[in-house]
C-alpha cells in the first residue's frame, strides 16, 4: 500500500501541495486529474521521493520512506521543549486551568502545529524519538523504489546507452539478475511490445510513442510492485498516444497497481477503479470514475470537466 | 633581443637545423608539463565539479562545497605567472634553495587548469537533462550510481570541444615556465619558448628562433584539433540516426 499522509509540499513562498492524504491499495488502478499547476505530478513525484515534502510522511508497504514528521506523532510534539515551554506557561496561568490535561495538550499541540514552532532543538528525549521512528520503520528510499516503477511525460530514456542497455542497466548494477537473466527478460519484453530489433540502437533513433513503450518497459524490467505514470503521454504526437495507452491498459488488466496522473480523460474513466480531482493542492473530490464524471460534485471540478470533456 | 645580420659563412637554416636536437628536448619538456598538468586538472576538475553538483545533504558535503569554491576563485581571479612564482617562491623559502625542478611546473600548471576544469564539468553536467539522473534514481539506483553511468558519460561527451580548448590554453601557457628555472639532477632544462630564447640571443638570431618556437607550438596545437575531431566523431555514436 502507498500511504500518504498529510503532505505538504512549499516551493519557496508557493504552497503546491495542502494537506494531501491518500492511500492506494494494491491493484488499484488510480487516475489524478485536474488543471495544470493543481499538484497531480508534484503528489506522484513524492511518492517515489524524487520531491521531498516539505511536510507529511509516505509510507509503502508499511515502511517509512521520507523523514519522520513530528507533526504526525503526538507523542513526539509532546516531549519537545517547545510544548514542556508552553505547557508550563498554559499551567501557570490560572485563567487556563479550567482546562482538562488532555484539552489543554490538544490546544499546544494545535497551536504549534499551526505556527510551525518546533525548531531544530527541541532536546535530547525529542531527537531519541523521532530517531527511533527511523529505526523502526525507516527505509532505504533507494531499496523501495527498486519496488515502483515511474514514467516519464519526456520518457527519460539514456541518451548514452541502447535501448537494450536501457533495461538491463539496473537490474544487472544493482545485483538482481546476471546479465544473462537480464537480457532474456529485456528481449521477452521487447518482443512483447514489437520492437526486438530496436534493441541495439540508441534512444535518438526512435519515434515518441517507442521510446514512451520503452521506458514502460525499462520500469517494468524492475518487476515493479507499483508503477506511476508522470502524463505518459502528453508530449507524443497525437497519432502515437494510442499504442502507449494501449500498453499501459494490458498492464492493468494483469492487475498492476498504477497511479497515473492524466488528461485523457476516455482512458481515465476506461482503465481507473478510482479517480482524483486535484486543484489547489488539495484533493478536492475522489471516486470511482462513473461517479467522478458522472455526478460530479465540487464546483471546481464542474468547470473542470466541462471545459476538457 | 638583437636582430643581427646573418654571418657569411653561416646560414640561419643550418644553425637552427644544428639546434633540432634542443629544440626536440624543449618540445618534450612542455609536452610533458602539459600532459602531466593535464591530468592532474582532469582528476581536481571531476572531482571539484561533482562535489559542488552533489545534493548538500549532510554537514562534510558543504564544507567540501565551500572549499571548493574558494579554490576556484583564487585560482581563477589570479593570473597563472603569479601562481607559477608563488609555487617556486614557497618552494624557495621551504626548502632554501633556489632550483626548482620541473615538477613544480607540472604541479602548479594542474592546479590552476584544475580550476577551469572544474567549470567546465559543472557546465557539463549541467547540460545533462534533469531527467537523466530522475530515471536513474526512480530506478532504485544511488545518485553515486546515476552520476557514474549515465550523467558523466553524457557530461564528457558535451564538454570535449571546451577541454580541447582548455588544452590547447595549457599548452601554449606552459611556455611562462621559461621565467622559472628548471633543474633536473643538477642540469637545467628548457621548454619550447625558453630554449628559442635562449639560443636566439645567444646566437643573435632571435627572429628566427623564435618563429621556429610559434611553429612548432602551432603544429602541437593542430595535431591536437585533429585529436579531438577523432574523439568527438567517436563520442557521437548515440547520437546517430
Amino acid at each position: 500500500m502507498i500511504d500518504v499522509r498529510n503532505l505538504y509540499k512549499n516551493f519557496g513562498k508557493v504552497k503546491v501541495l495542502k494537506a494531501v492524504s491518500v492511500q492506494i491499495e494494491k491493484g488499484e488502478k488510480v487516475a489524478i486529474i485536474g488543471p495544470s499547476g493543481s499538484g497531480k505530478s508534484t503528489l506522484l513525484r513524492c511518492m517515489n521521493l524524487l520531491e521531498e515534502p516539505t511536510y507529511g510522511e509516505v509510507w509503502i508497504n508499511g515502511r517509512l520512506i521520507t523523514p519522520p514528521d513530528p507533526y504526525l506523532h503526538r507523542e513526539i510534539i509532546v516531549s519537545s521543549k517547545t510544548f514542556k515551554r508552553i505547557y508550563a506557561l498554559r499551567v501557570s496561568d490560572v485563567e487556563q486551568g479550567y482546562k482538562t490535561e488532555a484539552e489543554l495538550t490538544d490546544d499546544i499541540i494545535a497551536e504549534i502545529k499551526q505556527r510551525d514552532y518546533l525548531r531544530a532543538h527541541e532536546g535530547r528525549t525529542y531527537k531519541k524519538l523521532m530517531k527511533n521512528v527511523v529505526r523502526s520503520y525507516g527505509e532505504n528510499v533507494n531499496k523501495v523504489r527498486r519496488g515502483i516503477g515511474m514514467v516519464f511525460q519526456h520518457f527519460n530514456l539514456f541518451n548514452n546507452k541502447t535501448v537494450l542497455q536501457n533495461l538491463t542497466l539496473a537490474p544487472t548494477l544493482l545485483g538482481l539478475k546476471s546479465k544473462e537473466q537480464a537480457n532474456a527478460y529485456a528481449m521477452t519484453m521487447l518482443r512483447r511490445i514489437g520492437l526486438e530489433d530496436k534493441a541495439h540502437v540508441y534512444p535518438s533513433t526512435l519515434s515518441g510513442g517507442q521510446k514512451q513503450r520503452i521506458a514502460i518497459v525499462r520500469a517494468l524490467c524492475m518487476n515493479p510492485e507499483y508503477m506511476l505514470f508522470d502524463e505518459p503521454t502528453s508530449a507524443l504526437d497525437p497519432e502515437m498516444v494510442g499504442e502507449v495507452l494501449q500498453l499501459m491498459k494490458e498492464l492493468a488488466d494483469e492487475g498492476m497497481t498504477m497511479v497515473i496522473v492524466t488528461h485523457e480523460m476516455g482512458f481515465a474513466r476506461e482503465v481507473a477503479t478510482r479517480v482524483l480531482f486535484m486543484d489547489d493542492g488539495r484533493i478536492k473530490e475522489q471516486g470511482p470514475p462513473e461517479k467522478l464524471f458522472g455526478d460530479p460534485q465540487d464546483p471546481r471540478l464542474k468547470e473542470f470537466l466541462s471545459k476538457v470533456l | 633581443m638583437i636582430i643581427s645580420a646573418t654571418s657569411a659563412d653561416q646560414n640561419v637554416f643550418e644553425m637552427l637545423w644544428k639546434d633540432r636536437g634542443l629544440f626536440g628536448n624543449a618540445l618534450l619538456v612542455t609536452l610533458a608539463i602539459a600532459g602531466v598538468a593535464l591530468l592532474i586538472g582532469l582528476l581536481i576538475g571531476l572531482v571539484c565539479a561533482s562535489i559542488k553538483i552533489a545534493p548538500k545533504t549532510n554537514i562534510f558535503v558543504k564544507i567540501l562545497d565551500k572549499i571548493v569554491g574558494f579554490y576556484i576563485t583564487v585560482i581563477r581571479g589570479t593570473p597563472t605567472l603569479l601562481q607559477l612564482l608563488i609555487v617556486a617562491n614557497v618552494i624557495l623559502v621551504v626548502f632554501k634553495t633556489m632550483s626548482t625542478n620541473i615538477f613544480v611546473p607540472m604541479f602548479a600548471f594542474g592546479l590552476n587548469s584544475g580550476a577551469y576544469m572544474a567549470e567546465i564539468f559543472r557546465s557539463g553536467f549541467n547540460s545533462v537533462d534533469k531527467g537523466q539522473l530522475e530515471a536513474g534514481r526512480s530506478l532504485g539506483l544511488s545518485w553515486f550510481a546515476t552520476t557514474r553511468k549515465i550523467i558523466i558519460p553524457q557530461a564528457v561527451k558535451n564538454v570535449i570541444p571546451t577541454i580541447f580548448n582548455e588544452v590547447i590554453i595549457l599548452v601554449k601557457e606552459t611556455s611562462v615556465v621559461s621565467y622559472i628555472m628548471m633543474v633536473i639532477g643538477g642540469n637545467q632544462v628548457w621548454d619550447l619558448l625558453g630554449i628559442a630564447d635562449k639560443r636566439g640571443t645567444s646566437t643573435g638570431e632571435y627572429l628566427a628562433y623564435i618563429i621556429t618556437a610559434a611553429i612548432i607550438y602551432l603544429v602541437v596545437v593542430l595535431l591536437l584539433t585533429l585529436v579531438q575531431k577523432i574523439i568527438e566523431r567517436r563520442f557521437s555514436i548515440s547520437d546517430r540516426r
